[in-house]
């Protein structure tokens, strides 16, 4: 059993993306656009919008994206859903981008900058999609399975 | 409730031209009847005529016989050639708890010479006109009628249409019946058998009470009414996803039965090769049907596991270069263990140490240094907590190659099963066109499409599942939500307690339902496993007997591989036995028990076994066996005949006319 966390500094309730993706983001089954929505032809049918989340901020980063803004926040996808492991994702972005640990004393711009990065990372996310279509699964495993193995630097 | 079965009159129903009426004996201790007839006699028109009476379907899926109507073909043809109306009609009386009821199955109409009838070959078609059920019971003393739907649900909640494959057995199809409906059809005996309808009642009233509470704290406490519309959205796509789930279940099941009913057709086609090669196909579309359900989820525990991965590989150097920066401040000091800032205040404050002595100059600069690095002292812990963290990002990323390794070869095994098959089944499809009968063509082709539509099927359900989940995982979420958003309004606190009340209530019953549900389960498997082993006589070929909480049936060998697939016809009829026996024993349940070829699929040493145990362990219970001679032989008669009066064995005579039969009470 994991152990409970200790109380995070400044943790938001929600992170947020931008209204333009909203449909992206939706759980609703007949929403043709969602990438999550079960039923659906992405990898990602059935996953909850922490993970379609913490992919597009880990796209941005990898790619070496700049973060961007968002023009609209929809405040939807609660803390509360975030497994530890993936709270800490967000919080090495913070770590690296500020060389500090001092950033760890307010997390909440850390989420805000995160969000930033899923904003840029949405964009990659959905182009990879375009190109790769039904493939974009056999795409992703080639390339996580190189990074891990030390075939990417 | 004690029922049993008085009389069955026939008709003109299939076989039965004319009125022919079976008397079932109603004695305790005589509770077995016999009901002897060829091949082809009419003995399992005697089952169907039960089902029919009772719930207007057939069980016994006689091909040869499923083309004609119910009403008897010489009879048709008599109408045709009078220009007539007639009525076939089943009446059953039953004893109920001492109290006589009647349920008559009645259908009209009249014959009609079919355009190619020809006085050689005469033809003739039926056309219904009427098709009527009715009950007549006991009632404050009077006799109460009831038809159509009515009556139905009165005879649904005497014989329980979900339990009735337990009661009305075709010990011909029981292979078909463990092998594609047991799991529903246990789901729903066991719903049935757990007498949970005041429970389910209840559970409905108290949510439209909870409904009816939330509306009023909204009325009264805007700020919780946007909470609470949330949560009655998402408990009515809760329900509608339950209730398409139920559906799609039930439309499922009805496409399996349909194709099972062809693959039966087919199996009964007239040659043995059509037989043979109709009976591979039907294996080999199971087996393709298996593996590729196996495939979809295996396919999706890769896609969870890429997309809950890629994150942290993504990530690595990030991840990496977070962690070494906390290590830096580690190594060079400036991350010590958490110090109390007061406590530093404390001590410049006072300007002694602890052990008493004046603060030099020196030390009061140091500690001045320390309350500075106390910011990032009081990040110690959590740094920690984050080092925990990166370290298990680190051993997914490690694992990743051999995991997905791993997810692949599977998927392999089972693609290569799957050409295998599709491959064998081609062939055998192919040996079946070779015959280029258009029924088989088309039947095969009906087969497919329904086979389609079942994989469809599936897909949707997996997809209602998953938003069922989903939608349970929100609410509960809302639930917290709605409960803080409540605790902040003080004044409404009558409603929000009973609103709470409620849901608790509503928790306990759903775990009383489950608990039950379980129990019973549990009960069932040990009493079918302990029949079940006691009822074979080859000592030690299976050690268990499980219904796993998807009330999947398994057989297991004495090396622990599940062998329900593979066991032999008598093995099927005696695991449906330990069913029945078991179910009797857990409920107690007093229903009588009508078995169509009984015994003919088992061993004279397995013969004698059943016959000598059954009518001792399901005492009281009525036993119905419509037996061939070949299965009644001497040692059955014998074990048989303290359970039987003289009254109680009928034979089935043939009569010239194939359609046509007669029963012969005591074989006079």
């Amino acid at each position: 059993m994991a152990i409970k966390s200790r109380v995070h500094n400044g943790e938001p309730r929600n992170v947020a993306f931008d209204e333009a993706r909203a449909a992206y983001y939706s759980t609703k089954r007949d929403e043709e656009l969602s990438y999550i929505r079960s039923g659906g032809d992405t990898i990602f049918a059935g996953s909850n919008q922490v993970e379609l989340f913490l992919m597009c901020m880990a796209l941005a980063k990898y790619m070496n994206k700049s973060p961007k803004e968002l023009k609209k926040r929809v405040n939807n996808i609660p803390t509360t859903a975030m497994r530890e492991e993936g709270k800490w994702l967000i919080l090495a972005l913070g770590i690296v981008d500020n060389k500090t640990l001092t950033c760890l004393k307010d997390e909440g711009p850390l989420y805000t900058e995160a969000e930033k990065y899923a904003e840029a990372g949405f964009e990659v996310l959905q182009s990879l999609l375009a190109y790769h279509g039904r493939g974009f699964g056999q795409f992703l495993e080639i390339t996580l399975r190189k990074i891990a193995e030390g075939k990417i630097e | 409730m004690q029922l049993a079965l008085d009389t069955l009159k026939l008709f003109n129903y299939r076989y039965y031209y004319g009125e022919h009426i079976i008397h079932f004996s109603n004695d305790p201790k005589k509770n077995v009847t016999v009901i002897k007839g060829d091949n082809g006699a009419g003995k399992s028109n005697i089952l169907n005529a039960l089902t029919w009476c009772l719930y207007n379907e057939e069980v016994h899926s006689d091909k040869k016989t499923t083309s004609l109507p119910s009403m008897n073909t010489e009879y048709i043809a008599e109408l045709a050639l009078n220009n007539k109306e007639g009525e076939a009609s089943v009446t059953l009386t039953i004893n109920v708890d001492g109290e006589m009821w009647e349920i008559k199955h009645t259908i009209t109409g009249y014959g009609e010479k079919d355009p190619s009838w020809t006085e050689e070959e005469p033809k003739y078609k039926f056309h219904e006109s009427f098709n009527g059920l009715k009950v007549t019971y006991p009632s404050n003393g009077d006799l109460k009628i009831v038809e159509g739907i009515v009556a139905q649900q009165l005879i649904n909640e005497l014989l329980p249409s979900a339990l009735r494959s337990f009661f009305f057995i075709d010990g011909e199809q029981l292979r078909e019946f463990f092998e594609v409906d047991a799991s529903y059809n246990l789901q729903e005996a066991i719903e049935k058998l757990s007498q949970l309808e005041l429970v389910k009642k209840t559970e409905s009233s108290l949510e439209t009470y909870r409904k009816y509470l939330r509306n009023k704290l909204q009325e009264n406490n805007p700020a919780t009414s946007q909470v609470q519309n949330e949560i009655n959205k998402k408990e009515t796509q809760l329900r509608k996803f339950k209730d398409d789930k139920e559906r799609l279940k039930k439309q499922s099941k009805d496409y399996q039965t349909e194709i099972d009913l062809i693959n039966g057709f087919l199996q009964n086609y007239n040659t043995g090769t059509i037989a043979h090669v109709s009976k591979e196909i039907a294996r080999l579309e199971k087996f393709i049907k298996e593996a590729k359900e196996k495939y979809v989820k295996e396919l999706n525990s890769k896609n969870e596991y890429l997309v809950t991965s890629a994150p942290s590989i993504l990530l690595m150097d990030t991840i990496d270069d977070a962690d070494d920066i906390i290590q830096q401040l580690i190594e060079v000091g400036d991350l010590p263990p958490k110090i109390k800032e007061s406590f530093i205040q404390e001590l410049l404050e006072k300007g002694t140490c602890v052990c008493g002595t004046p603060l030099t100059d020196k030390s009061r600069k140091t500690l001045k240094d320390y309350a500075e690095k106390i910011q990032i002292s009081e990040l110690t812990g959590i740094a920690f907590e984050g080092r925990d963290k990166f370290a298990r990002h680190k051993d997914l990323i490690k694992e990743f190659p051999e995991m997905i390794e791993s997810f692949n070869q599977n998927l392999e095994q089972y693609e290569d099963i799957i050409n295998k098959c599709n491959v064998e089944l081609r062939d055998n499809e192919g040996e079946l066109h070779k015959y280029n009968i258009d029924e088989i063509n088309e039947k095969l082709r009906k087969s497919h499409e329904l086979d389609q539509k079942i994989g469809e099927l599936n897909l949707k359900l997996k997809g209602i599942e998953r938003g069922i989940e989903d939608t349970e995982k929100n609410l509960k979420t809302l639930y917290i939500q709605e409960n803080t958003e409540k605790g902040k309004s003080k004044a409404h606190s009558e409603f929000t307690d009973k609103i709470e009340l409620v849901q608790d209530t509503l928790q306990v019953l759903k775990n009383v339902e489950e608990r039950v549900k379980e129990k019973i389960r549990l009960s069932l498997e040990e009493n079918t496993k302990k029949y079940f082993l006691s009822f074979l006589r080859e000592e030690g070929l299976f050690r268990d007997v499980t219904i796993d909480r998807d009330y999947k049936v398994s057989v297991i060998n004495n090396q622990g591989w599940n062998n329900l697939d593979d066991l032999s016809a008598g093995q099927y009829l005696i695991l449906g036995y330990a069913f029945v026996v078991a179910l009797r024993t857990i409920t107690g349940y007093q229903a009588p028990v009508i078995v169509d070829t009984p015994l003919g699929k088992l061993d004279p040493t397995h013969q004698d076994n059943i016959t000598k145990n059954l009518p001792k362990l399901l005492d009281k219970a009525q036993l119905i066996f419509l037996v061939t001679s070949s299965e009644y032989t001497p040692t059955v008669q014998k074990n048989f005949s303290s359970y039987m009066d003289e009254s109680s064995y009928y034979e089935i005579q043939k009569c010239q006319n194939i359609t046509s039969a007669r029963l012969i009470q005591n074989g006079n």
